[in-house]
């Protein structure tokens, strides 16, 4: 399965990127919420997102947004990560129209058991 | 305690309170006695946890650990440098950045510290900032010597 990941600290990249490697994803890594977009856009792109909420400039809940207005293509399944984790947090995280809310340190089997059926 | 039961080769477990450290190298442990909020514990930094969460693969843990150097350092000046001018959303971005690093890093009590940075940030409370932009600065310096030796260990 190919998945993108957007997070702009290089060592969370690393590990996210090669963690889900190791899983058998596919991984298309961006560094800011831009990049994502703008690969999130292509005719060809992954169907399934992770993406940091907290990045400089365009953080991932603008990407969740943007993504839900864009009805031309297929649905893509967003998934935010962040390590802020009050009830507060993610109630506003799922607000912005993400699927599903995880918090750092990220689990490769609680993305694998929230991705199973997509 | 399940710590007792996968413990790995060269790390160790401190009595009582589940903390691993390398082996060979000085342990501490202390209650921070500046900070009078959050529930900082004796200063930890959980190996055996994240060596399991890596599947015991030390080469990774090496990569990770230099890019760590690297950037901790340098998060934690945009942190100070933002607390001197003020600028509270940066000062928020750079304790959030530090906290996820250390938290997937397994530091648990110096991610515990940006934490609390990243909330008295958050809130603009001036008379909390230079005391927890000091406690993290504290168990950022009791974690990167661990590090170096962590380095040193593995090639």
């Amino acid at each position: 399965m190919r998945i993108l990941i957007a997070e702009d600290d290089s060592l969370s990249r690393t590990l996210l990127e090669r963690t889900l490697q190791r899983a058998g994803y596919d991984v298309v890594a961006t560094a800011d919420g831009s990049e994502a977009l703008q690969e999130l856009m292509r005719q060809d792109s992954p169907r399934l997102a992770l993406l940091d909420w907290v990045m400089p400039e365009k953080d991932g809940m603008w990407v969740c947004q943007e993504v839900r207005q864009r009805k031309d293509q297929a649905y893509t399944y967003l998934i935010l990560l962040s390590s802020r984790e009050s009830k507060q947090d993610i109630v506003f995280g799922l607000e912005a129209d993400a699927d599903v809310y995880l918090t750092k340190p990220f689990d490769v089997d609680e993305l694998k058991g929230e991705t199973a059926h997509r | 305690m399940d710590g007792h039961k996968n413990q790995s080769q060269g790390a160790s477990l401190l009595p009582g309170c589940g903390v691993i450290v390398a082996e060979g190298h000085e342990t501490r442990t202390y209650m921070e006695e500046n900070s009078p909020r959050g529930s900082l514990q004796p200063s930890q930094w959980d190996l055996q946890e994240i060596l399991e969460r890596f599947d015991g693969d030390e080469e990774f843990l090496r990569e990770l650990l230099l890019i760590f150097q690297q950037d901790a350092k340098k998060s934690l000046e945009n942190a100070r440098e933002a607390l001197a001018e003020h600028n509270y959303p940066a000062l928020t971005r750079a304790a959030y950045t530090l906290k996820g690093t250390l938290k997937n890093l397994a530091m648990k009590a110096a991610a515990q510290a940006a934490a609390n940075l990243e909330d008295a940030a958050r809130k603009e409370s001036a008379t909390e900032l230079e005391n927890d932009l000091r406690v993290l600065d504290k168990e950022m310096n009791e974690l990167l010597p661990h590090v170096e030796a962590r380095l040193g260990e593995v090639k």
